[in-house]
């Protein structure tokens, strides 16, 4: 199976959301990362087949997702960022009802909510209205929901928001356990998340996807560009206003500063390893001064 | 049975056999097994049909749909009793009936739960045209009781036709406004349409007193000409759904 995206964009007036984006996606976990307003949204609604694009197309095995219709929907899972809900339903009630507009035979609809709700962990409170759930319990449920039909391909649109970080593993280990054979493309902030699960990386900037690569290869990329330095609380001030601070923090009287830098900031600086994170701030390093 | 099991199986049968070398065998073993597992992966899922899909929007939003059309039903009868010319009435009642079925179409939009149902195998078209069935099964009924309790109360079957105009054109202009908004799109025009149908309602109770030759005999050929118009412009809303869902598009508010 392959998704491939030629020229993908999509125009607000004179906002360009997804500028001309072309990638290919097989079998595998992606991260999607990006500052808020990067496209990644627009991009994901795209994919689904939910959002006309300007231009460009996205083939699935060579055919046009559009024309599919609901051939191609069949085989999706997707989760929204701002995922609604019906209150009065119980979680148990939302996911039949989700899997009643997914076509699933009610036997097989009931043996799989029952398991999809074990696997989020929500089994015990099935039958309680979703109005109750908090934000985290909710965010569950539509997990579970986007795995009803056991989907080819998984649209997860900010997926570990609002989760704590027990709920934060367990949903790695279940996308990680799921993806197999199959193409799950998830969006998110936590950086963490996605060095744990992704097995490549699509970095997006002003609609555009600045870089694509698994986790070692963007590593490598900002490679030789993070250096510490020990200084004290005055000069981190300064050095927070003329270079890119990634990350502060205090020991006992001096501050050691995270820097993101091409060239050696001063001679005190250390090189240090990098990781994920320093590539993606390295990424949008105009925005950390 | 899972792949252990498949092994063995196997394995037992060429076991039975005579001749057969190991290396071939073992070939022979992996080569079925991975058969079998793409088998397993391309086996389609059974999907259900539009009738067992109506059938559970039924078991989910019936409850909703019937609700409010009872609630409806009720306050129409409630004024059918105590207004006295009711038959000229009947132009702001039905319209009421529209108004009910709106919560149930627009229920996901409310809901923010517009997104996630438009990526499932029924498209947009397929939810609304089953809301529309059962909505308007309902709806159905609730004006032919309208119907036949204005004629109860003139205590004549006279003017029947003239009845029936005077309900289905009023209905039909509100449904097909509410579908035209849903099909173009324009979701912050939808409580103004809530408004209007109200203000509608309002506008055929007042002309009632005051425009009493609206509803004479003689208009009975404007009303025949409203009505097919109007019965024109909701085919079309409703062709529009069925071609969607038989193409598979998307179709009415999605975020």
């Amino acid at each position: 199976m392959e998704l491939s995206v030629d020229r993908l964009t999509k125009q607000y007036g004179s906002k360009i959301a997804v500028d001309c984006v072309s990638t290919v996606l097989k079998p595998g976990v992606y991260g999607l990362l990006g500052e808020n307003g990067a496209g990644k949204t627009t991009f994901m609604r795209m994919l689904c087949a939910i959002l006309e694009s300007t231009s460009g197309e996205v083939f699935l095995d060579g055919r046009e997702i559009v024309s599919m219709g609901a051939e191609y929907r069949d085989i999706l899972g997707y989760l929204p960022q701002e995922s609604g809900y019906y209150p009065n339903y119980t979680a148990k009630e939302f996911l039949l009802y989700m899997a009643a507009l997914k076509g699933i035979p009610g036997d097989v609809a009931q043996k799989r909510v029952q398991e999809l709700l074990e696997v989020v962990g929500l089994s015990d409170v099935a039958g309680k209205k979703m109005k109750t759930f908090s934000g985290g319990m909710k965010q569950r449920v539509g997990i579970a929901q986007a795995l009803l039909n056991y989907p080819k391909l998984l649209i997860l649109d900010e997926p570990t928001a609002g989760l704590d970080p027990k709920e934060r593993v367990r949903f790695r280990n279940l996308i990680s356990d799921y993806a197999g054979d199959r193409i799950v493309l998830l969006s998110t902030h936590i950086v963490s998340d996605i060095e744990a699960i992704a097995d490549e990386v699509l970095v997006m900037k002003r609609g555009k996807v600045l870089t694509q690569g698994t986790v070692s290869e963007l590593t490598k990329k900002a490679a030789g560009k993070v250096w510490e330095l020990t200084v004290s609380p005055a000069e981190a001030k300064i050095w927070q206003e003329k270079a890119a601070v990634a990350n502060l923090r205090h020991e006992g009287e001096q501050v050691v500063l995270r820097i993101l830098s091409d060239d050696k900031p001063t001679e005190e600086a250390v090189s240090c390893e990098a990781g994920l994170e320093d590539l993606y701030l390295y990424s949008m390093r105009e925005y950390l001064r | 049975m899972n792949s252990r099991e498949l092994e063995r199986y196997l394995r037992d049968s060429f076991g039975r056999g005579e001749e057969i070398k190991p290396e071939k065998e073992a070939e022979t073993v992996a080569r079925c097994m991975e058969a079998m597992r793409r088998y397993g992966d391309c086996r389609e899922e059974e999907r259900t049909g539009f009738w067992q899909f109506l059938s559970d929007v039924f078991r989910f939003e019936g409850l909703l749909i019937f609700g409010l059309q009872a609630g409806v039903l009720f306050l129409i009868c409630m004024q059918i009793g105590a207004i006295e010319d009711v038959m000229h009435y009947v132009p702001a009642f039905t319209p009421l009936f529209a108004l009910a079925v709106m919560p149930v179409l627009l229920r996901s939009q409310f809901y923010k739960m517009g997104e996630m149902e438009a990526v499932t195998r029924a498209s947009g078209a397929e939810i609304i045209l089953a809301k529309l069935i059962l909505a308007g099964a309902v709806n159905l009924i609730g004006i032919t009781v309208v119907f036949g309790l204005v004629m109860y109360r003139r205590q004549s079957g006279e003017e029947i036709g003239q009845i029936i105009l005077y309900g289905l054109v009023p209905y039909l202009v509100c449904m097909t406004t509410i579908l035209r908004l849903i099909r173009l799109r324009r979701k912050e025009r939808l409580p103004v349409c809530a408004v209007a149908t109200i203000c509608y309602c309002l506008v055929w109770g007042i002309s009632a007193n005051k425009m009493p030759q609206v509803y004479e005999t003689s208009a009975v050929g404007v009303w025949i000409v409203l009505f097919i118009a109007f019965a024109g412009f909701f085919w079309r809303e409703i062709r529009f759904i069925i071609e969607n869902k038989r193409e598979g598009k998307l179709y009415g508010i999605i975020g």
